[in-house]
């Protein structure tokens, strides 16, 4: 039934995992302080790769060309934050969260149809020179490692951020009780920026880090997303911690279910895997009531 | 205050009359265009498809993102069982209401009775209109995968003497019309429709004065998806074709998005206004091509960001008060 050696699945499924975590941590973090689920999230990835994607074409220097992507993904989480949103900050509760998720959903659609029409071609597939190495009697694709690998780092530096730096902390405060924080002179209009910038940083370089292991290509962006979304379902929103280990589990099933049924179906599976999974704990891994 | 409700429950009836009058007799001024009809059944059909979503959003707050896939799953059901010539007609369209009945209540149970929030049902639907796309997709033997297959022309009875489109006409309006009818009596006259205006109003002030809002919601999600099932299958008899494309969230989740919100939210006229106005659009805009999708989108964000409570709304708060 399965191809491939189970153990170089589980590290694929591990890069994808992380890969995943890092969206889905942007998310999280994104819904936490501004209470805004934000559907056009992985169009971040999207036009990030596919800057990148087009200047590449256009024969510029490679690590330009990421640079530009990642600008472009923090601009337009910028512009996102600040103009497009700006509506729903006046209101409260769920129509808040109603009209943010369809705003956002909207804006998706609208960045969707315009990146799919106007770059069709524009797949981001980064080559590295050595293409295997032998550790243990097992051949690995370098590229796995290295994303594996630079996934993860980010996502340590993000968890040090969160703990030690004095904008990680006031980061958290607000998530957990935004009027006792704005007492303690937090601004929340500033944080709220500052958390956008870093979802688009974490949404561009989750593109970048597949792009090493697999090609991006510029319809994939509601597919992104939606992954990124049942990550945080099963890790709990609001946790950032419970995303990281909500999206190893995701990608190491999601990639043994395309492994054993094929990527179609594997879909399906992972949707009632999930559904199970929300039955038995309706909070998430470890997170909490949302 | 008892007077001015009757005067408005009046007015409702007489326009809902008018309505009756003008869909029977419509088609006829148009009958030697069949490409006109042709529009004004798919005009139907996607008022119909409103109308769940109205009632599973609008009314109930359960945001819905897989109209599509609901829709499609009815035409699939239908479509692949009048292949195979497994079942008749009437019964494969039964089949594909249950069915599509039951996943409604499935995802309306999960998110109600585990008391996950409306984002909760957005996720989780927009992750079946994923699946059922990838499913469809996927198994090529038995769908067609992205061609999709053809569904032979049915016969609908009395209405075979009509010109094609128009009989599919009639069956969409018949449907519509008496959806409309059943919801506008519910609404007026029962106890569920009271407990309807108060949950659209306040769902935990609803809860303390005794409404079981998580049976309501479950009702609502039962009937509502049902319905899809059932214009699903006739949408997918209609066209006689059935393929991913048609039921994908771009091509039906959003234009039905648009007819409800620009129409307004939580009203019965709403839809059959709204959609009125995308066909028409749709029609003017047919030269850009996909760019149309881009423009949708476009609406849809300045919509909601400028005109969140609809055409229907707006009349009754700026335009009615110049009369009176």
């Amino acid at each position: 039934m399965l191809d491939i050696f189970p153990p170089l699945l589980i590290i694929d499924g591990i890069v994808l995992g992380l890969t995943l975590s890092l969206i889905a941590a942007g998310l999280t973090m994104i819904y936490g302080l501004a209470g805004v689920l934000n559907i056009s999230h992985g169009e971040l990835v999207i036009i990030s790769t596919v800057t990148a994607a087009v200047l590449l074409q256009f024969g510029s220097p490679l690590p330009l060309a990421l640079l530009a992507g990642l600008g472009a993904a923090v601009a337009l989480s910028s512009f996102l934050e600040r103009v497009v949103l700006r509506p729903i900050y006046g209101l409260e509760g769920e129509e808040r969260v109603l009209l943010g998720l369809y705003i956002t959903l909207a804006l998706a659609i609208f960045l969707h149809s315009a990146l799919v029409s106007t770059f069709p071609l524009a797949y981001l597939t980064l080559s590295l020179p050595i293409p295997t190495v032998s550790f243990l009697g097992l051949t690995f694709r370098t590229a796995q490692l290295l994303s594996g690998g630079i996934a993860a780092t980010t996502l340590v530096a993000l968890f040090l951020f969160l703990k030690r730096s004095w904008s990680g902390m006031a980061i958290r405060s607000l998530t957990q009780n935004e009027v006792g924080a704005l007492i303690c002179g937090v601004s929340v209009k500033r944080y709220r920026l500052l958390v956008f910038i870093i979802g688009g940083v974490l949404a561009s370089s989750a593109g970048y880090i597949r792009g090493l292991v697999a090609t991006v290509g510029p319809e994939t962006g509601l597919e992104f997303t939606i992954l990124a979304l049942l990550v945080c379902v099963v890790g709990g929103v609001r946790s950032v911690y419970g995303t990281i280990i909500a999206g190893i589990v995701i990608g190491v099933v999601y990639t043994f279910l395309i492994a054993m049924i094929g990527t179609y179906l594997a879909n399906v599976a992972l949707l009632v895997f999930i559904m199970l999974l929300v039955l038995i704990k309706p909070y998430g891994i470890i997170g909490e009531r949302w | 205050m008892t007077a001015q409700i009757r005067i408005t429950r009046r007015n409702q009836l007489i326009a809902f009359i008018t309505l009756c009058t003008v869909y029977i007799f419509l088609p006829l001024l148009f009958i030697n265009t069949p490409y006109v009809v042709f529009i004004m059944t798919q005009m139907l059909f996607f008022t119909i498809f409103a109308y769940s979503f109205n009632f599973l959003f609008g009314f109930t707050r359960q945001l819905f993102l897989c109209i599509g896939a609901f829709a499609g799953i009815g035409a699939y059901i239908t479509g692949i069982l009048l292949r195979e010539s497994i079942v008749g007609v009437v019964e494969s369209v039964i089949l594909s209401t249950l069915t599509v009945g039951f996943i409604g209540w499935f995802v309306s149970y999960l998110s109600v009775r585990r008391r996950l929030v409306v984002i909760f049902t957005g996720i989780f639907t927009l992750a079946i209109t994923l699946a059922f796309n990838n499913l469809v997709i996927g198994l090529v033997d038995i769908t067609g995968g992205e061609t999709g297959f053809r569904v032979r022309l049915v016969s609908l009875g009395l209405l075979d003497s009509l010109p094609l489109y128009v009989r599919f006409y009639y069956l969409a309006a018949a449907t519509l019309l008496t959806t409309a009818f059943i919801s506008f009596y519910l609404l007026s006259y029962t106890k569920i429709g009271y407990a309807f205006r108060c949950i659209i109003d306040d769902e935990v002030s609803s809860g303390l004065i005794g409404i079981d809002v998580a049976k309501i919601k479950m009702i609502t999600a039962v009937l509502a998806s049902g319905l899809l099932g059932y214009a699903g299958a006739l949408y997918g008899l209609f066209s006689q074709l059935i393929t991913p494309s048609y039921y994908g969230f771009l091509s039906l989740d959003i234009p039905v998005q648009l007819i409800v919100i620009l129409g307004g939210r939580a009203t019965l006229l709403g839809p059959f206004i709204g959609s009125a106005i995308i066909s028409i659009l749709n029609e003017a805009l047919k030269f850009l091509g996909p760019l149309t999708q881009v423009l949708y989108g476009l609406i849809l964000v300045l919509l909601l960001a400028f005109f969140r409570n609809g055409i229907v709304d707006f009349v009754k708060r700026r335009i009615v008060p110049w009369f009176f």
